[in-house]
């Protein structure tokens, strides 16, 4: 840890595990800086999660709270930007939960996350069907793929944020990946 | 009992402890804001009941010259004895989570 | 499970070629090697993962950038929370009940204990250590703004008794130590310093 002691130090440039450090010692602007860091990210990865601009922004918002609360618990400063995203899966999925009777959670076709004009054009037509592919999956085999190969969640963080057996996770995300697979066979 | 009639009970048995001084609300701004849009109303203190548990949430300030980790467990006690009393809330497994949010020389008025 | 549509056809699974690309091993290397179905195959399972991580970096950037409103709104919201600090865990008898305190009131009690002390005015305080802990250890950082003609040493004596009485009294946590800092000394001349040195 080189910490600088100096109080004038940018912290837009300061490493994850000195803000953490400081943060975790009542430090707001360490916080804020952190938050800056990852908040794109977090908010990129909640709408893909929960296909809603609103429920992403709570769910970036409730995932900074419980950050802020438990970051003293986090050993390794370094490892905020995985500890933040699992934070930031766990409080999407709840956030799904809440909104939805549970029973409907298949049916819902998903509504297409901030898809503005620019995005179309931008966006290569390969990731343009990857996304289609991803909207066409069951929300349940969806949901883990995302979390674990955008937000990077281990099988036992996603059984644990689902509620589900790590044997359930594996398997969906098998039929997540041979359905996408298949899909991509048809594109190339 | 209905649930504001429940709320409004709790608030009650908490402000009789000895040492507290007064509730916040137990939502904060930002839960509130959160609530607001799913629908929930708000009191002072939050109470849910779902099958056979009630969760008490409340935030307190404590009066400065009491030990506030003997008075939140004084608190929850006090709820608990209350409510047992209560023909609505007698069979409820009773949850409670306090938070001491302020210290204050007075009570509230 | 078996994954019978797209698997390479040759015996090994979809899921055992991405087991072999995620560890980078397997009993089976040789094979995969020379098998032109499940070259094809780890092929298709790489370009998943291309577009995949193509797809994250789009919606990251799609998200905005963190100077944007949203994140100020957010941040903002959250200021009010944050002022409260850190909640600093109470210790209850029922397995279910769940106290606390915010560091918030803790540090605003410090204050005006250490205002009590005649001719002391507390400025910056600060609680150090992993309070979110049960039981968890704490320093005290405290800088004082003393009054001209008031004993430094007594005052600050004094201070470090109060305070720590407190903290002992009012929290569960394991005090360390409190460090006073004398940082400035004031005429007693005009107003009440308090103003401009509590943060």
């Amino acid at each position: 840890m080189t910490a600088p002691a100096r109080p004038r130090l940018n912290l837009n440039d300061a490493h994850d595990s000195f803000l953490v450090e400081r943060a975790a010692d009542g430090d707001v602007a360490s916080f804020e800086a952190i938050a800056r860091r990852y908040g794109p990210l977090m908010r990129g990865y909640a709408r893909r999660l929960t296909g809603s601009a609103a429920d992403a922004d709570d769910a970036v918002q409730e995932t900074l709270l419980q950050a802020w609360n438990q970051l003293g618990d986090l050993q390794d400063g370094a490892a905020v930007k995985p500890w933040l995203m699992r934070i930031c899966g766990r409080k999407s999925i709840d956030l799904i939960r809440k909104r939805r009777p549970v029973d409907d959670l298949d049916d819902v076709e998903p509504p297409d996350p901030a898809p503005g004009p620019e995005r179309a054009v931008e966006q290569g037509s390969q990731m343009q069907s990857l996304v289609a592919a991803l909207r066409k999956l069951p929300d349940e085999q969806r949901q883990c793929w995302v979390l674990k190969e955008m937000g990077g969640q281990s099988y036992e963080d996603i059984a644990e944020t689902l509620e589900i057996s790590t044997d359930s996770v594996r398997g969906r995300l098998s039929r997540a990946r041979t359905t996408l697979m298949k899909e991509m066979e048809d594109w190339r | 009992m209905s649930k504001d009639q429940l709320a409004l009970r709790v608030e009650e048995i908490i402000t009789g402890v000895e040492g507290v001084a007064g509730l916040y609300p137990a939502r904060s701004a930002i839960l509130a804001g959160i609530a607001r849009t799913l629908g929930a109303d708000e009191t002072l203190v939050d109470v849910d009941v779902s099958g056979s548990r009630l969760a008490v949430r409340a935030r307190i300030a404590a009066l400065t010259d009491t030990a506030a980790p003997r008075l939140v467990r004084e608190v929850a006690a006090a709820i608990r004895a209350g409510l047992a009393r209560e023909p609505d809330t007698s069979s409820l497994q009773v949850t409670v989570e306090i938070t001491v949010c302020g210290f204050a020389d007075t009570q509230f008025s | 499970m078996s994954n019978d549509i797209p698997d390479p056809g040759c015996g090994h699974s979809l899921d055992e070629l991405e087991e072999y690309l995620r560890t980078g091993q397997s009993t089976a290397e040789q094979h995969y090697e020379r098998c032109p179905e499940c070259q094809a195959g780890l092929a298709g399972l790489r370009a998943l993962h291309r577009l995949t991580g193509e797809l994250a970096a789009a919606d990251t950037e799609q998200a905005g950038s963190a100077d944007e409103p949203w994140l100020q709104s957010i941040l903002g919201n959250l200021r009010l929370e944050m002022r409260s600090g850190r909640s600093i865990p109470l210790s209850g008898e029922d397995p279910e009940d769940s106290f606390a305190q915010t560091e918030g009131s803790l540090v605003a009690l410090i204050r005006s204990t250490g205002d009590d002390v005649a001719g002391a005015t507390i400025g910056k305080c600060r609680l150090h250590g992993n309070i979110t802990e049960p039981g968890g250890e704490v320093r005290i950082e405290v800088n004082v703004t003393a009054f001209f003609g008031y004993p430094l040493p007594a005052m600050v004596e004094s201070l470090r008794t109060r305070i720590a009485d407190t903290v002992r009294t009012q929290t569960e946590l394991n005090l360390t130590d409190v460090d006073v800092s004398v940082t400035d000394v004031h005429e007693r001349v005009g107003g009440d310093p308090r103003g401009e040195v509590n943060e």
